[in-house]
């Protein structure tokens, strides 16, 4: 597996910057005994803010495993993870769910919208869950959906959407809350190579400020 | 997030209708037949609730419920007269006997033979015609859902009880018996002569307590007489009931549908619904991910099922409801009683139905790891 980094660097001579991502001997196993699969076998990572980092390697070398203990969703078995200052290890698991719904930002493969929500209302999920009003969450959501280029179809349901568009959504979803970190699993593995590119500038855009516009895929 | 909830719910049509009726089916079942069962217990006791003037039934003491009696005699009836604190007491006749109508058919009847002076045991109602009527020579009168058993008699028309003649002169309304036979009105002298039974003639003496004397005194003095029991009308519902209960199928036979369908609703809704949730698990594993704590989830399954539940309960009692309209008509053969308790005990097997489906699915909801959703 290799990290793959986009964006500003510190130019040379400027005082060091605290990493936004600091990962240390992290190792992680699924299984045991004779099944055991070593996913994660000590990882180090520094991931400095602003920055759009690539995790790339074949099938099965520890991509998702990785993110996902990144992101605070899976807990490794050794070593530290901190996001922002915060050891996921330190915090009990409601205040970690909290704290994982404030930071992060999530793109999944498979979309994972609801399918009997509509757009808007898949979109506006992050910020209901932390409790801020419904009428104020749609319209942040209408929002959010506009940045994507998909204020028009929020009315709808993902099942009326193409997986591009379907995608669209899920990262509109993941910015709403304006969360620091960003986490994509493969976001264009379920779309064609034009979708997959225009995904792809949408997220480019999100990690130069979350003022992403796509264009259109369908 | 409620309303996250409740469109996840309610997207899936088609389970949620499944879940709704599997419950409003048990419920439906528990209500049904536990009001056609209480309904059964309220006609077997019927001619106790036509009698409203009676404190004490005298009867033999080995009489098990109220429509089967060792009958008792006149010398029995004056011994009750006899006992200190009986303001009155008046014999009962409750006997079958064969109407032959006048079509040529012929039907089973319950002639009520009731006191020709005091007119105590008298229907509760009268319909048509008058009750005083009832003291002129072989005067019926025929309890109102009788009227289509007995070929549509009117007042005037002759039937013959037990190949004697009788006239119709009134219409009332009573309760009918556990098997709700034509019931026929007359006074004891008249029932006597349709149906003679030799020296043993009385089903049961009816007393009534004088003022200011103790009911439960009386009771215990007329108990000491030998041969003789006296019973509250409570208690002699309760004999009825106890008999009905032990030694008749019944009881046996709607405890089991009860049963059944408190378990399959229990088993049917709680399985449905952990299907529900188990359908929905990365949905839920997606909130988990983006931030949605245990407190959230757990209250985004319980409004699920309280939604479900009231819903499946709502339609189910008010089946239940629709059915013992049926059997509120007049004469309704349908013998349904539906008292608010009936709806509690419905209510307690629908908690219990939602209460393990949701358990369930908590367990399979608080156990998910987040990270099933990167799979």
């Amino acid at each position: 597996m290799t990290a793959a980094a986009a964006g500003p660097g510190a130019a040379p001579g400027t005082p060091p910057v605290e990493p936004s991502i600091r990962v240390r001997g992290v190792r992680k196993t699924f299984g045991s005994a004779g099944a055991a699969v070593k996913a994660l076998r000590g990882i180090d990572m520094d991931v400095l803010p602003g920055r759009l980092v690539m995790l790339v390697g074949p099938s099965g070398c520890g991509k998702t495993t990785l993110i996902s203990v990144i992101s605070g969703v899976l807990d490794a078995d050794e070593g530290e993870v901190r996001i922002y200052g915060t050891d996921w290890k330190d915090l009990a698991q409601d205040r970690r769910t909290a704290r994982r719904g404030e930071l992060v930002g999530f793109v999944f493969q498979q979309f994972n919208l609801i399918p009997a929500l509509t757009v808007r209302e898949n979109a506006s999920v992050p910020l209901l869950i932390r409790g801020i009003p419904r009428a104020e969450a749609m319209r942040r959501a209408q929002k959010a959906l506009e940045d994507v280029g998909l204020g028009g179809r929020a009315g709808d349901k993902p099942s009326q959407l193409s997986g591009g568009m379907q995608q669209r959504v899920a990262i509109a979803r993941a910015l709403v809350g304006d969360p620091a970190l960003l986490v994509c699993d493969e976001p264009t593995a379920n779309l064609d190579a034009r979708t997959g590119q225009s995904v792809m500038e949408l997220i480019h855009a999100a990690s130069r400020g979350h003022d992403a516009r796509g264009r259109s895929s369908s | 997030m409620f309303s996250v909830a409740l469109k996840m719910l309610l997207g899936d049509r088609g389970k949620y209708l499944s879940l709704v009726m599997g419950l409003a089916f048990a419920v439906l079942l528990i209500t049904q037949q536990g009001s056609i069962f209480l309904g059964l217990m309220l006609r077997a006791t019927g001619p106790l609730q036509n009698i409203s003037q009676a404190d004490l039934w005298v009867t033999d003491p080995h009489v098990k419920w109220v429509s089967e009696t060792r009958n008792l005699s006149d010398a029995d009836l004056n011994r009750v007269r006899s006992v200190p604190g009986v303001a009155w007491a008046e014999p009962f006749f409750n006997i079958r006997a064969v109407a032959e109508l006048p079509g040529g058919n012929f039907r089973s009847v319950n002639i009520v033979g009731i006191s020709r002076s005091t007119m105590v045991g008298r229907p509760p109602e009268m319909l048509e015609g008058r009750l005083e009527d009832l003291r002129i020579a072989d005067a019926v009168i025929v309890e109102d859902s009788a009227r289509g058993k007995l070929e549509d008699p009117q007042i005037g028309t002759v039937l013959k009880l037990n190949d004697r003649r009788a006239v119709v002169v009134g219409f009332a309304r009573a309760k009918a018996g556990f098997d709700s036979p034509a019931i026929v009105f007359t006074t004891y002298p008249n029932a006597v002569n349709f149906v003679p039974l030799g020296r043993n003639k009385l089903s049961y003496v009816l007393v009534g307590v004088k003022d200011g004397v103790d009911r439960r005194e009386v009771q215990a003095r007329i108990n000491r007489v030998p041969g003789l029991a006296a019973l509250t009308p409570d208690e002699m519902r309760w004999r009825t009931v106890r008999f009905i209960m032990a030694e008749t199928g019944i009881g046996i036979n709607f405890g089991i549908t009860v049963l059944l369908g408190f378990i399959v609703g229990l088993v049917v809704s709680a399985a449905i619904f952990y299907q529900f949730t188990v359908d929905n698990l990365r949905n839920f594993a997606v909130l988990k991910a983006m931030g949605a704590r245990r407190a959230t989830l757990i209250g985004m399954i319980l409004l699920q099922a309280v939604v479900v539940g009231v819903v499946g309960f709502g339609i189910g009692v008010g089946g239940a409801g629709l059915f013992s309209l049926a059997g509120r008509k007049p004469g309704a053969e349908l013998a349904v009683y539906f008292p608010w308790q009936l709806m509690f005990v419905a209510l307690f097997a629908m908690v219990a139905c939602v209460s393990l489906g949701s358990l369930l699915s908590l367990s399979r909801v608080l156990r998910l790891e987040p990270a099933v959703v990167f799979k």
